[in-house]
């Protein structure tokens, strides 16, 4: 187990990157701790398969260092890397019994047998596959291959990282939630660090102790999943984590206000910087219905459930509420109201106010 | 509400006459055949199972059968090993992909019987440009029409350029439907070539 460090990571699958666009990786500095449970969240193509395969050793680097405790990995191979890595369609040696695959790893670096029997039985405990050690890995269901090819990469316990690039990807809904809180249970069993690379928000918030948020290969913010709901850095992690994501909304600045649809809104704190383009950020969960405020007409109301979803429009600009119960109908003329310290400021997409006090 | 009926019979029906006539018809022309004698003017005698017994009793219808196996053994145990090897070391992609599967089906598009002829005339010496090549520029005797194991060495080299292609084809197309993710767990799992070509690449081959 190590802790893990990126140092001004850059990567481009071109072999003469002329500009920024070329990056699929934009200069990444990272720590990942010694034991964390990691989720790298991001849409599809931002980068995140990259700084995985990377940290692997599957992908060498355009530029930049890998550290592992501190040590030098960047031109290791992954079998010298003592990594794991679980994929989105579950790898399994076909022709093998579930006992022989797991016990593959530890069998191609000459551990002995009887240790190997030890360490598979373990895993096999761990992972609720003592039943099926026998059978032909091909025979499986697919949420079992996954768990066998998760086992494979627990089964060393020199492992300083085991990741998982999208592993839930093939298997059924019903399933996902118990493989998930598999994985979770695992993390707290072996302590070893784990980086989880998914686009769904669900699975990296309930996995992570930390989540990282990648876009157009850059991170964005890291952050606890609670952090990332509520002081969102950058209007994409607040557009991209919730459901629905937070209401970006076009602003202008007039002196110390801050003037949305000819209306000033109070922000949370002092606004810093200056110049760019200015937007309002501001949950949905934390605009009501009021009597007075932002005159807004009532565009569609969804009920969820547990709570109803008003797409209202202010002039031209829409705008979400999250309500308890939805009182109201669709064409009516409400008011808005926005919670003041839960409303930011965004200048170029970044946050630009100071927390409330 | 779906009703049944039998309309589909219809569609099988030409297909059906189709095979009657040139498959099924002239099979069984065959199997009456084999229990008649004939001395021509299309009159028959009934034989009964003769013609089985003396087939089944006699040594040179045995030799022949013996060296069919052999035969058989010999191209598979050489066109199995070099049709992986040779599929194993072609382009996975790019450009030349294409160039090494055209050269590859070209051999399996000419029809046997054509191989046969063309063969023929290939190895004859004096004539052919292989018979020539032999005994006239390398000074090597060889004459398949003669010789036992000429005839031997020609027909199993003619097999193994005729149907090697279609092994390698069924192989490369095991090995080019196998993720890459495949071959990077086989890395990070410190697999050795050789178990990498054990455990993944000869499994999807032999699914083919």
């Amino acid at each position: 187990m190590a802790k893990i460090t990126l140092s001004n990571l850059r990567h481009s699958y071109m072999p003469n990157p002329s500009g920024p666009d070329d990056y699929a990786l934009k200069s990444i500095d990272l720590d990942w701790e010694d034991g964390g449970a990691y989720a790298l969240l991001g849409p599809s193509g931002c980068g995140k398969s990259t700084l995985l395969n990377i940290i692997s050793g599957l992908l060498v680097p355009s530029e930049g260092r890998i550290l592992f405790d501190g040590r030098d990995v960047t031109d290791l191979p992954p079998d010298q890397r003592n990594i794991a890595q679980v994929f989105q369609f579950p790898v399994i040696y076909d022709t093998m019994t579930v006992r022989d695959n797991l016990a593959f790893p530890l069998r191609n670096r000459g551990v002995d047998e009887g240790r190997i029997a030890g360490r598979v039985a373990e895993i096999a405990a761990m992972l609720d596959v003592e039943a099926m050690l026998d059978v032909r890995a091909a025979h499986l269901s697919p949420d079992n291959k996954q768990k066998i090819s998760m086992g494979r990469g627990l089964v060393r316990d020199d492992v300083n990282v085991v990741m998982f690039d999208e592993p839930l990807t093939v298997i059924d809904p019903h399933l996902k939630w118990k493989l998930r809180s598999k994985l979770k249970e695992l993390h707290q069993r072996v302590r070893a660090t784990m980086i989880y690379v998914t686009h769904d928000q669900t699975e990296a918030l309930t996995f992570a102790d930390q989540v990282v948020v990648m876009q157009d290969g850059e991170v964005v913010q890291i952050g606890t999943p609670v952090e990332l709901f509520e002081r969102p850095q950058h209007t994409f992690v607040g557009h991209f984590i919730g459901s629905p994501g937070m209401n970006i909304l076009p602003a202008s600045e007039d002196g110390g206000r801050i003037v949305f649809e000819g209306q000033t809104v109070p922000v949370e704190g002092a606004v810093t910087g200056t110049g760019g383009m200015t937007q309002l950020g501001i949950r949905p969960e934390f605009v009501t219905l009021a009597d007075t405020g932002l005159p807004a007409r009532v565009r569609k109301v969804s009920d969820v459930g547990r709570h109803a979803v008003v797409e209202t429009v202010v002039g031209d600009t829409p705008v979400k509420a999250v309500v308890d119960h939805a009182e109201v109908e669709q064409g009516a003329e409400v008011h808005l109201a926005f919670r003041q310290d839960q409303t930011r400021l965004y200048r170029d997409g970044w946050l630009s106010t100071e927390a409330s006090q | 509400m779906k009703t049944e009926n039998q309309r589909a019979w219809f569609f099988v029906l030409p297909v059906l006459l189709l095979v009657a006539f040139n498959a099924l018809v002239p099979i069984m022309t065959v199997v009456n055949y084999s229990v008649q004698e004939t001395f021509g003017n299309n009159v028959f005698f009934w034989q009964g199972l003769d013609w089985f017994e003396q087939i089944l009793r006699s040594d040179r219808f045995h030799a022949a059968l013996g060296r069919q196996f052999l035969f058989t053994f010999l191209i598979l145990i050489i066109e199995v090993p070099l049709g992986i090897i040779i599929a194993l070391s072609m382009p996975k992609k790019g450009m030349w992909v294409p160039v090494c599967l055209v050269l590859m089906a070209l051999p399996m598009l000419i029809p046997w019987n054509v191989v046969g002829a063309m063969w023929n005339i290939f190895t004859l010496p004096k004539i052919g440009l292989l018979g020539y090549l032999m005994n006239d520029v390398l000074g090597v005797n060889y004459d398949m029409t003669q010789d036992p194991l000429a005839a031997w060495i020609t027909i199993i080299v003619m097999d193994v350029w005729h149907w090697t292609s279609l092994v390698v084809l069924l192989a490369y197309a095991g090995l080019v439907s196998i993720p890459d993710a495949y071959y990077q767990a086989a890395k990070i799992d410190g697999a050795s070539p050789w178990k990498v070509f054990r455990y993944i690449q000869l499994p999807k081959m032999k699914r083919y």
